[in-house]
């Protein structure tokens, strides 16, 4: 209701369901794990980059990767944020900026493919004018604990709500889904099940999610939504209990949207999967189950 | 030995007039070289006025009677200027004298107008550093070396606030030096850009300078100025001193401006600079490779306006 009324209460929203949704999923342990997003970090800007040697730079830099990462993981614990190299993707580039009157920035993007333009950038401000001039440019050491500060406390503002926009519409969260057998009694559901463990990912249990897939017709998306129940994964040959959702639109490259449950017997023809969130919707109900049961 | 006869009478004998003329010679000359290679001149003139030393003479010569004295000027007149050999006496005092003053030569220090006051340190090159003399403005400050014409002794001669130079002394010369325009020479200031002294501050870099073949280290350098030529109690001037304060007040870092108010020097021998050297300036990261870097020539330094030689170091830009 509230997302129908104002945008800003809308990024609220989001920003408070997210916050929950972190606390709730804890640390993702091994398992299904979600898909990787490549963090990279360079220092990139001359005065600072060529202060350390190569070899310093380049073990400072894989430091800092590996550090921006974790705090990422932590802040969007639906993709597994890991430090990756310029030729991975998606990617989420960062890099160090001075601009006019000695002010620093951090600066972000996140690339999704090769040879594609940055889907979104963002800057964060790292030191403001006359920062520098009072204090001095810190230690290299000083300088990689306040990059990490600053960037873990950009990722605790609302503002981080359009990088997690960003990332849900662009950043795969799984690359497979597995249709449930079809009731033979009406009604007829198109459900499936998301490889993406149900104690893991039960704050996902009420979210929507967008399927790109490819079939005998061309490409088509889907949109699904999350159950709120967990089925097994795979339902052929269980291995974990996985996210359970409900195709609900089946939507071709050509052609008007119709009803996913038209299309029961294409859901396992489909190829070239890729599932991302169209809408997180936190489900604080299926979380509390998974922590009774264990 | 003759007795002078005639010294009441109308004809002066040769020998007196010429042992006269003698002694006032060798008076002259002692006094006239006196006057224009030491500091002496105020000393031996004291003495030899009324009002120093010889006023207690004249005061004993008061007491002696008239008669007594007179026979004592009988005898003097005798023994020094009616005695023929008293000119050889004479003759051989202002050889041995001439032949002395011929391995001697001064250094001459003036400071000509000022404010405040100056000391002066003159010492032969490779010898320890003598006392300081004071210098004050309008004074002057000389110092007699030993030298010959086969090799000619080198002096330094320091005034503080200002680099050191180098005086070549040859017999019977006097080495004028005037504070402060003799004491302008070839000299290098260097300091880094704002944005370099911001990244060395709090994270210091080596620091490595290179004059033709000869080489110094500076750990830990932090972004100070750097004298480069002479050693670190010269003043930087005030006009530029006054220029650095605007670049630090408008970058909003006036209180950094000790940073470079106040050079280091160059430990160990420190370069004479002459125009046309090339000089190296490298920042040295931890593995020993080089951060930022400059090479520059050394310019001349002819009056005031070009002293000293200010070069920069700044970050790299690409």
């Amino acid at each position: 209701m509230c997302q129908n009324t104002r945008p800003s209460c809308r990024v609220c929203s989001r920003f408070v369901l997210l916050t929950v949704a972190v606390l709730c999923l804890g640390s993702l342990a091994a398992g299904q794990a979600p898909l990787p997003v490549y963090v990279v970090f360079e220092f990139q800007e001359p005065s600072i980059a060529t202060k350390l040697s190569d070899a310093v730079r380049e073990s400072k830099q894989k430091e800092m990767r590996g550090r921006l990462a974790a705090k990422l993981l932590s802040r969007f614990p639906f993709w597994s944020f890991q430090s990756g190299g310029p030729t991975d993707y998606p990617r989420v580039h960062v890099w160090l900026e001075k601009h006019s009157q000695d002010e620093w920035q951090v600066h972000l993007k996140l690339l999704i493919q090769q040879n594609l333009p940055e889907v979104s950038g963002w800057q964060i401000q790292l030191y403001p004018p006359g920062e520098i001039a009072r204090r001095g440019f810190p230690s290299t050491a000083q300088l990689l604990d306040e990059i990490e500060k600053r960037f873990e406390e950009y990722l605790g503002e609302q503002s981080s709500n359009d990088i997690l926009e960003k990332l849900e519409q662009t950043a795969p969260l799984s690359m497979e889904v597995a249709p449930l057998p079809v009731s033979p009694q009406p009604p007829q559901r198109a459900l499936a099940v998301l490889p993406l463990q149900w104690d893991k990912f039960c704050a996902l249990a009420s979210s929507e999610f967008v399927i790109s897939a490819r079939w005998s017709q061309g490409r088509v998306s889907i949109t699904s939504k999350a159950t709120g129940e967990s089925a097994d994964y795979k339902p052929d040959n269980p291995q974990f209990q996985g996210l359970q959702i409900e195709h609900i639109e089946w939507s071709p490259q050509t052609g008007a949207p119709e009803s996913a449950a038209g299309h029961l017997q294409h859901f396992g023809q489909l190829t070239q999967v890729v599932v991302r969130i169209k809408r997180f919707t936190f489900d604080p109900a299926s979380c509390q189950s998974v922590s009774l049961v264990q | 030995m003759t007795a002078d006869s005639s010294s009441t009478g109308a004809t002066i004998p040769k020998t007196f007039v010429s042992n006269f003329c003698a002694f006032l010679f060798l008076g002259a000359s002692v006094l006239g070289w006196c006057y224009r290679y030491t500091d002496w001149i105020e000393i031996v003139g004291g003495f030899l006025s009324l009002a120093g030393i010889l006023s207690w003479l004249a005061f004993v010569l008061k007491v002696i009677p008239e008669k007594r004295m007179e026979e004592f000027q009988t005898w003097a007149d005798g023994i020094i200027f009616n005695n023929a050999r008293a000119k050889w006496f004479v003759l051989g005092l202002l050889v041995i004298g001439l032949v002395g003053a011929s391995f001697l030569g001064t250094v001459e220090v003036t400071w000509v107008a000022g404010e405040g006051n100056r000391s002066v340190r003159i010492h032969k090159v490779g010898k320890l550093e003598g006392e300081a003399v004071p210098l004050m403005p309008g004074g002057v400050v000389r110092s007699l070396f030993l030298t010959f014409w086969t090799e000619p002794t080198k002096a330094r001669v320091k005034v503080n606030g200002f680099p050191d130079r180098i005086a070549e002394i040859k017999p019977w010369q006097r080495y004028e030096l005037k504070v402060p325009d003799s004491f302008y020479r070839p000299v290098v200031l260097f300091r880094p850009t704002v944005d370099l002294l911001n990244m060395l501050r709090n994270e210091p870099m080596s620091l490595s300078v290179k004059v033709d073949s000869q080489s110094w280290m500076i750990p830990q350098y932090d972004g100070r100025s750097l004298w480069i030529g002479c050693d670190a109690d010269v003043e930087v001037p005030e006009a530029k001193r006054e220029i650095w304060r605007a670049i630090l007040t408008a970058a909003g870092q006036a209180e950094t401006s000790h940073y470079w108010v106040r050079p280091l020097t160059l430990t160990g021998p420190i370069p004479d600079l002459h125009p046309g050297q090339v000089i190296e300036v490298t920042l040295l990261r931890d593995d020993r490779s080089a951060y930022a870097s400059r090479k520059f020539s050394v310019l001349p330094a002819p009056d005031r306006q070009a002293f000293p030689q200010e070069e920069n170091l700044d970050v790299p830009k690409h």
